[in-house]
């Protein structure tokens, strides 16, 4: 749970270190405070866990990041007649790497769960690379997405802040797996818990950039 | 989980199929300007920018490259043309980012709706 909350708490932090009073109005803060908690829960999903006891939670969690990134598109799609444009053939290259992240989050779910593992990697080894190696894509598609972007990210500090900890999480694991150093028995959160702070940061985002807002 | 993520893939099919129920109406793409694509209509006031210096935007006016509106040059000519999206978005929204992280009213920074709209305004 602390992991979970720190990474929450963490990306969040690294898009106020510029222009912290920057405001779209509440409305897009929104909207991309929902993305930026499916950020925080596909770079949790990435760190070590009690590999067997939590698989189930880590399959409920995935769901979780999964309904927060859609939503996230959805909260767009609904508010702003125009942001279809943006997932239609000729959108900047930003949004089709954020696009390609959601894709391989969705594949790297429903190509994770029985039987459709076993029928595509007959082998755990070969499924844990490929997971991995997918899992990778996702993340690069997501932060390429917001970095390139730049609506909150627009610095070099916080893009290299932004690369570090996605990167760190990724590499970290396994690493940390293999030589047994961290606490990898703790218990991973529940979907439950996602949703709450994805709530909970969506609001605190918002709010906080509200008094500026135009 | 699984129930809610169905539920919110059923509104994103729904929305893409049906549009948006509480969204403004989706401005109608067309060859404005007479591009070669159709684009989305863009909205620009000059009354509500007087206190922008006009060579901020208009660079022909002091780099020699030509007296034409705006659009003639950045939707017809064949190199400029691809980079439309890209420059007025740097160019308008940049500005409008500025302003706004100093504190100051600067219009719409982000949302698409807010300059894509047919333009009435003189």
């Amino acid at each position: 749970m602390v992991r979970l909350v720190s990474l929450f708490a963490a990306i969040t932090a690294i898009t106020f270190l510029s222009a912290p009073g920057l405001s779209s109005g509440w409305f897009w803060d929104a909207g991309n405070a929902l993305g930026f908690c499916a950020l925080a829960g596909l770079v949790y999903l990435s760190m070590p866990g009690a590999p067997r006891r939590d698989l189930r939670r880590h399959e409920a969690v995935g769901y979780a990041v999964l309904t927060v990134s859609v939503l996230h598109g959805l909260w767009f799609l609904l508010g702003d007649a125009a942001a279809v444009e943006w997932i239609k053939p000729g959108a900047p290259l930003s949004m089709w790497t954020g696009i390609g992240g959601l894709i391989a989050l969705t594949a790297l779910i429903f190509l994770a769960v029985m039987p459709t593992r076993m029928k595509v990697h007959r082998r755990y080894g070969v499924f844990v690379r490929w997971h991995r190696v997918i899992a990778w894509i996702a993340a690069a598609g997501v932060v390429h997405h917001i970095v390139a972007t730049g609506f909150y990210v627009h610095t070099r500090l916080q893009a290299l802040l932004l690369i570090s900890l996605v990167a760190l999480a990724a590499l970290i694991r396994p690493w940390w797996v293999r030589n047994r150093t961290g606490p990898i028995n703790l218990p991973a959160a529940g979907p439950f818990l996602v949703v709450v702070l994805t709530l909970v940061t969506t609001a605190v985002f918002t709010t906080l950039r509200l008094p500026a807002a135009p | 989980m699984k129930a809610g993520l169905l539920v919110v893939l059923a509104l994103v099919a729904w929305v893409l199929w049906r549009g948006s129920p509480i969204a403004e109406e989706l401005p109608a793409q067309d060859h404005y300007f007479g591009s070669p694509a159709p684009i989305l209509p863009m909205s620009f006031a000059h009354r509500d920018h007087t206190t922008v210096h006009c060579a901020e935007c208009h660079h022909n006016f002091v780099d020699d490259t030509g007296h034409a509106p705006c659009m003639l040059c950045h939707v017809t000519d064949k190199e400029l043309w691809p980079m439309l999206e890209e420059q007025f978005h740097d160019l308008c929204r940049g500005c409008h980012v500025k302003l706004a992280a100093h504190g100051e009213p600067g219009g719409p920074p982000r949302q698409c709706i807010g300059c894509h709209v047919q333009d009435f305004e003189p």
